[in-house]
């Protein structure tokens, strides 16, 4: 994947990876209990290759949207396509990989056998398989763990497993519900890694996530969910963009220098709104303070969450 | 076969129902159960045919095989009981709590093929516990074989007498001991219990389909074992009993309908006292499993297949 921000238009040959159009969905919970409508007239696509971002507060209507895409509930009307086949359908799930908010797996398996398991179901077998599953687990950086049982997993080494079980059979969409939640940064920054290593290799993703600062990292276009309705959308960079305001990064410059820049800005009719020294982040101040030691923990498998 | 338009707009053709990927969920399933440690209960079995098998000296031949068998297929069939209610009830309800069930049918899974590839496991696990308890039996039943002869013969020279005793009357008594051994109708009774607990393995997925929690599954399918042992008395008193009113008839025609008769196949007790039984007997059990288990997972389908998840 080469463009960034591109917004692939879906053509007549090529359907788009996702398509959610006027999509509703109401619970009954029971009889006495009233309905609950967790999505409203919902409608968005997403192109080939291209990283969507679905973003909104707790109960907007995130997950239920995923599990419409995926099959698991049926839309009460609307309808969605995955590469143009109703995604009611089995066959509509043969390219796609999901990875559910906090995955369990089968506590009995290894992590080897997670990924054969599944690998399998998906219909991959025999050499193809023997192939594909050590490729995955040095992708997901849990070789030195591959035999262990998933019991004694982290949190952060299950998103990564349950990452890899969701790209085993090279899927062309991507489901990603919540994939950093509860894990610490340093794992957090692998799993990003990954997904821009899957946009690299031109696969769809949908990323539902609560770390804005992250689906804006990765993200080509997110929209925000609230009270099961789509309040805003568009490409991240138009969205973030503040279009009157301007922000230059100066080094090096000579003392005076900001009061002779106000003075300019001043003369041509602007005002400086604020200067000073750039901030990092406490991210990467993290990252960089526990490099060494969370390296060490995590070849030797202890739990760091 | 289907065909339906993948998204590169290629036709690309679908199995609906794939054995292989019923296959492998089996094997999973299987493996879950066994690495459950389950197969200690063999060791108990074990201990308890040695047991009745050092108990010998108590009994009589005939008595001790006879006691040896009536206990080593209660064992069978209390473990195929528990183990296809707890192992079934404990399967979908927890893949559902524990959202394994997503990832398993984000997959090109279609809910039949898991239902079955469950249910298969399962069945794959009562199979080779039976098998081994079943084979565990016959080797102590076979050691005993030489005692139960002794006995019929020395019963048969005893009664004679002292009067001369004919080859054709020894052979007569050899033939009637083994009845007692290891025959094709004592392996018709293990069958018949293996088809018994694979109606209730069918039964238990149904429920656990519709069911909120695990223990509702269990105890549900245990209620329903036990009204199925006394099919036969209600449809009896459906038929006969015209007394019973509009309301009793209709209950009675309620259960015999909803609940499997699994008194049908309770023919241990006939089989260990030596009633043989035939091939013909055999088929009709087999075709009334074979019926009861497909009704059963079909049901399990409607329910299952627009389950929201």
């Amino acid at each position: 994947m080469d463009s960034l921000n591109a917004q692939p238009a879906p053509t007549e040959k090529q359907p788009p990876a996702v398509l959610v159009d006027h999509l509703t969905k109401v619970f009954h919970p029971s009889l006495t209990r009233q309905k609950v409508a967790a999505v409203i007239d919902l409608s968005f696509q997403v192109g080939i290759g291209e990283v969507y971002g679905l973003i909104g507060p707790n109960g907007s209507g995130k997950s239920t949207t995923m599990k419409v895409i995926l099959g698991l509930i049926t839309a009460t009307s609307g309808r969605t396509e995955v590469f143009g086949i109703d995604s009611g359908k089995v066959g509509s799930r043969r390219d796609v990989g999901f990875l559910p908010e906090n995955p369990y797996f089968y506590k009995h398996m290894t992590g080897r056998e997670t990924l054969e398991f599944y690998g399998k179901l998906c219909g991959i077998h025999g050499a193809r398989l023997r192939e594909r599953v050590p490729e995955l687990l040095a992708m997901v950086d849990l070789e030195s763990a591959a035999d262990r049982s998933i019991a004694g997993y982290s949190k952060g080494m299950l998103q990564r497993i349950g990452l890899a079980q969701a790209i085993v059979h090279r899927p062309r969409l991507v489901v990603l519900d919540e994939p950093t939640a509860g894990v610490d940064p340093r794992g957090s920054r692998h799993i990003r890694d990954l997904i821009l290593q899957m946009k690299a290799e031109g696969i769809s993703v949908i990323l539902s996530s609560h770390l804005l600062e992250q689906v804006q990292e990765v993200c080509d276009r997110a929209g925000v969910i609230y009270k099961g309705r789509m309040v805003l959308e568009g490409r991240l960079e138009d969205l973030t963009q503040l279009d009157q305001q301007m922000e230059y990064v100066v080094e090096g410059g000579p003392a005076g220098l900001e009061e002779k820049i106000r003075t300019l800005v001043e003369q041509e009719g602007g005002r400086l709104l604020s200067s000073g020294h750039p901030r990092t982040t406490l991210e990467k101040l993290f990252l960089e303070a526990t490099g060494d030691r969370m390296e060490t923990k995590e070849t030797k498998g202890t739990r760091h969450d | 076969m289907t065909e339906s338009n993948s998204g590169a707009g290629h036709v690309v053709p679908v199995w609906e129902i794939s054995p292989l990927r019923i296959w492998v969920l089996a094997q999973g399933t299987f493996v879950q159960l066994v690495r459950m440690k389950v197969f200690y209960f063999l060791l108990i079995f074990v201990a308890l045919v040695l047991v009745i098998a050092g108990a010998g000296l108590f009994w009589l031949p005939t008595e001790h095989l006879l006691a040896l068998k009536r206990w080593s297929f209660g064992a069978m069939y209390l473990f195929t009981m528990v183990y296809s209610i707890a192992a079934t009830a404990l399967l979908l309800p927890r893949d559902v709590e524990d959202r394994t069930l997503y990832t398993i049918l984000s997959k090109p899974v279609p809910r039949i093929e898991y239902l079955l590839g469950r249910l298969v496991g399962v069945l794959i696990l009562n199979g080779i516990a039976l098998a081994a308890m079943f084979l565990a039996m016959s080797l102590l039943v076979t050691w005993k074989m030489p005692a139960v002869e002794q006995q019929l013969v020395e019963q048969l020279l005893h009664g004679a007498s002292g009067e001369a005793v004919a080859q054709s009357e020894v052979n007569q008594a050899k033939a009637e001991a083994a009845r007692y051994g290891v025959n094709g109708s004592l392996l018709w009774a293990v069958w018949a219990l293996y088809l018994k607990a694979s109606v209730v393995s069918a039964v238990t997925l149904f429920i656990s389909t519709f069911a909120s929690s695990s223990l509702f599954t269990i105890v549900t399918a245990a209620m329903v074992v036990f009204i199925g042992h006394f099919h036969q008395l209600v449809l009896d008193f459906w038929k006969l009993n015209e007394a019973a009113g509009w309301f009793g008839s209709l209950v009675a025609r309620l259960l015999v309908i909803v609940f499997p008769n699994l008194g049908l196949f309770d023919i241990v007790d006939e089989v260990i006292t030596g009633t043989p039984l035939g091939i013909a007997a055999g088929m009709q059990l087999t075709g009334m499993g074979l019926f009861y288990v497909a009704l059963f997972v079909l049901l399990a389908q409607l329910v299952f297949v627009d389950k929201e998840l």
